[in-house]
This record gives C-alpha cells, structure tokens and sequence, in this order.
C-alpha cells in the first residue's frame, strides 16, 4: 500500500515536471510558486533557504551571462530572465517537497536494479553529508577568527579532495561488503 | 574447547606463512600462521594498524595472501579457488563476516529486507519470518521498514550482525565487533555466542576485558603484523611484557595528593 502511494507520488512528481517545463507564461509560473509556497507552510523559510543556496550560483551566473548577451545583441531580456528563474525555483521546491515526501526506494520497487542503485547512492550521500558536515565544525572549531576568502577556498579544496578520498574508500568497502554476503555470486 | 593440538584434518581455516601489504610498500601482515578448528573461540589482539581487519577479510576471501597459503576446509582461498562458482557458494554460505564499519555490508531498502537477504540467497524457507525473528532478538523490531542507512552507528552494527547471524554461518568473523554497541547489545551477543557452541568464532578486538567473554585462544599481532602470541587467552593476558610490545597496555605515571607517585599497567579495558 505504501509503495503503491509513493509510487503515484513520483508519477505526479515527474507529470508535474513535465507540465511545468511546457509552461512558458510567467504569471503562470508565478502562481504556481504562490501555491507551492503556501503549502509549505510554517517550513515555507528553511526550504526557501535550501532550494535559494542549491540554485543560486547556477541561476545567477546563467541569468547574468544571457542579460549581458542580450544587451549586447540589443534583444529583451527580462522576461526570459524572469521565466527562467520562476520556472527553476518552482521545479526546485516541488522536487524538495517530493524528496521529503516520497519513499523513493518503495516508489523504485518494481525494478530491484534501479532500487538497488537507488540505495547505494542514498548511503553514500547520507555518509558523505555526515562528514561534510563534520568538517565544517571542524573548520569552525580550528578557526576561531574567520578566514579570509582565500584560506576558505583553500579549506574547501582540501575538504572536497578529502571527500573524494572518503567515497573511493566508502565504494571499496561497500564492494567488499557485498561480495563477503554473496551479491556476486550469481553474476558472473 | 580449547584445540591445543589441532591437526590440519581437523583444521576448519588454516593460514601458512601469509603475508600481505596494500601495495604501498608495506607489509601489513608477514609470515602469519595459525589454524582454526571447528566451534573453535579465537581472539586476535592487536594495536590500530596491526593488521587484524585485513586478516579477517583474508580469512573471508576478500583480499588474497602475496604469499603463504589460506584454506578453508582444506580448500585455498585463492582467486583460482574462489573462481569456483558452487565453492564460492558454499563458502560464502558457511563463513560470514561483520564488518568494523557496518555501512560497508548494508545495501538493501529496509531492515527487513537486509536481514532477509542472506537466507532468501540460500534458500532458506521462510526469509521474511527469519528476517523478523533476528530483526527482534536484536532490538530492531521497531525498524523494520526503516532505510538500514537512516539508523544509527549501534543500530546499524546490530543490523550487520543480524543479517550475518540470519544466514546461520559455521564460521563467523567478528571485526571489533562491539565498537558501537550499546552494553545491552554486548550482553546479547556475548550470550548468543556462548550458546552457539557449533560455531567458531574469530574475533578482532583491542578490548581486553571483551576478550575474555569472546574466546580463550588469543593470537596477538605485533604492530607490523607478525604474530607475537598463539596460546591459551589467561596466559597472554598475564604476560606484562607481551601486552606491552603488543601496544595492547601502556604504563602511565600517576601523581597522588600525598605526592607520591608510581606507574600503572593501563589496557582498553580492565582485564583483571
């Protein structure tokens, strides 16, 4: 029963996505996030504040470098801009809420394969959130006085090399996992 | 049972003269010997880095020794030997492995659906009943349906073992198997092993005071991965001198209120 919701979850989910990429109207588009934000309620500010730092820097620079582009070309621009945006921040908040409302390895359980993969992924993610997380405390904790920007970048390029490391290693062991429980057995 | 004489007949895994390094120039492990009879209790002590992980994945046919021979049942555990579709079955059936860092054998949906694995891989009837039975004598009812990644550092460690133990293995390798677990869970497992006298159990451990519930043969490895002890536990557990170069105990000075002063024996755990 669970699966058969989170399963017509998804389906709405992807229709929606479908739907939405076809809309070309902004107000359209504005009403759409009007709605969306109203039935977030109370939660509306920490998922604005998730979906706004996961598209900002893409948004902006995409956003940017086609203003800039039509400028010069001396074509309009604005509402391009404006569609482009809505229609990313809308996609972005109805995916948010679908991740938070979907089981999606239930909504995968008619393909073992996919779901498998499903599942990895999410345990990598989980364990490469954790240490990420852990090495912005740490940074924090090893800098009492904030960093200048260049010292950030550096702690960040080191942090994502670490964190590249770590995933090798989680991969390695995750196959040596398998293997000792027999997940190879019968594919070869 | 204690096999002071074991036999290679008897043997049930035997390691001769293994070595083994990572390919970074170091060895890990060097000219390692020892066997393992059938229901036998074998503790492997040693310091970070000594090298008992990768023993217990050589022994699980994980890693492959640079030289020395493992078998299992007479049998090498080689990449020729595992290439063996029905050996590698069995052995895989017969010998299960509980990882140190559990999220390395947990890859299914739910925790009902991991511990259920194993069996339904062997044919067992039954798994989804198998899978709820150990998900209950281990405290995990209540998650059945959560994703194994979702749970906790303790709650995944009882998942590991729970899906190792589903599968009824004859040899069962234990990688610091109580590093995340809660006492209660300790308990249970040192009870569920005392009652599984068929079993044979190799378990890696820098906890003394763990060692003792967990086996009375010890096999303690110096810091470069040399066995420096094969014998009865008590006794290596005696020997100052052996823990000592084992970086099993360390001696620290203590500073009393009185002003005196003298210096501790110290291990993870207090043995005595």
């Amino acid at each position: 029963m669970n699966a058969k919701r989170d399963r017509c979850l998804l389906l709405a989910w992807l229709a929606a996505v479908v739907v939405i990429s076809q809309l070309h109207d902004p107000t359209l588009l504005g009403v759409l996030l009007a709605l969306i934000l109203a039935q977030y309620g109370r939660g509306l500010p920490g998922a604005l504040k998730r979906v706004l730092v996961a598209i900002a820097l893409v948004n902006i620079t995409v956003s940017l470098g086609f203003a800039i582009h039509a400028v010069l070309d001396e074509r309009p621009w604005l509402e391009f801009v404006l569609r482009l945006n809505l229609r990313v921040v809308v996609l972005a908040l109805l995916t948010l809420w679908a991740s938070q409302g979907i089981r999606l390895e239930r909504a995968l359980d008619f393909s073992p394969g996919l779901q498998f993969l499903l599942v990895l992924a999410q345990g990598q993610i989980r364990a490469l959130q954790r240490l990420a997380a852990d090495f912005r405390f740490g940074f924090t904790s090893r800098n009492p006085v904030p960093l200048a920007l260049g010292g950030r970048m550096r702690g960040a390029g080191r942090q994502a090399a670490a964190l590249m490391e770590k995933a090798e290693l989680h991969a390695e062991a995750l196959t040596q996992g398998m293997q000792s429980r027999g997940f190879f057995d019968d594919r070869d | 049972m204690i096999a002071t004489e074991i036999t290679p007949e008897m043997a049930m895994l035997q390691f001769d003269s293994v070595a083994f390094g990572y390919g970074d120039g170091g060895r890990v492990l060097d000219d390692v010997s020892f066997d393992l009879a059938a229901g036998e209790r074998l503790v492997v002590l040693g310091a970070n880095g000594c090298g008992k992980s990768t023993l217990l994945k050589l022994a699980n046919g994980l890693l492959f020794a640079d030289s020395g021979i493992v078998r299992y049942q007479g049998r090498r555990l080689d990449r020729a030997g595992l290439a063996a579709k029905d050996w590698r079955r069995e052995f895989r059936a017969s010998v299960g492995l509980v990882f140190q860092h559990p999220e390395a054998m947990l890859f299914n949906p739910s925790v009902g659906e991991e511990i259920a694995y194993g069996p339904q891989r062997l044919g067992k009837p039954n798994p989804e009943g198998l899978a709820l039975e150990w998900a209950r004598r281990l405290g995990l009812e209540r998650h059945i349906e959560r994703a194994p990644f979702a749970l906790s550092g303790g709650e995944k460690q009882r998942l590991a073992l729970a899906c190792v133990l589903a599968c009824e293995p004859r040899l069962l390798l234990l990688d610091e198997p109580t590093a995340n677990l809660d006492p209660r869970a300790i308990g249970w497992l040192i009870d569920h092993l005392a009652g599984a006298t068929q079993l044979a159990v190799m378990t890696t451990t820098q906890n003394l005071a763990l060692a003792v519930e967990l086996g009375q043969r010890a096999l303690v490895l110096s810091e470069a991965g040399r066995i420096l002890f094969d014998g009865l536990l008590e006794v290596a557990l005696a020997d100052t001198e052996l823990l000592v170069e084992a970086n099993l105990a360390h001696r620290h000075l203590h500073r009393h209120q009185d002003g005196t002063q003298h210096r501790h024996l110290h291990s993870h755990g207090d043995w005595s």
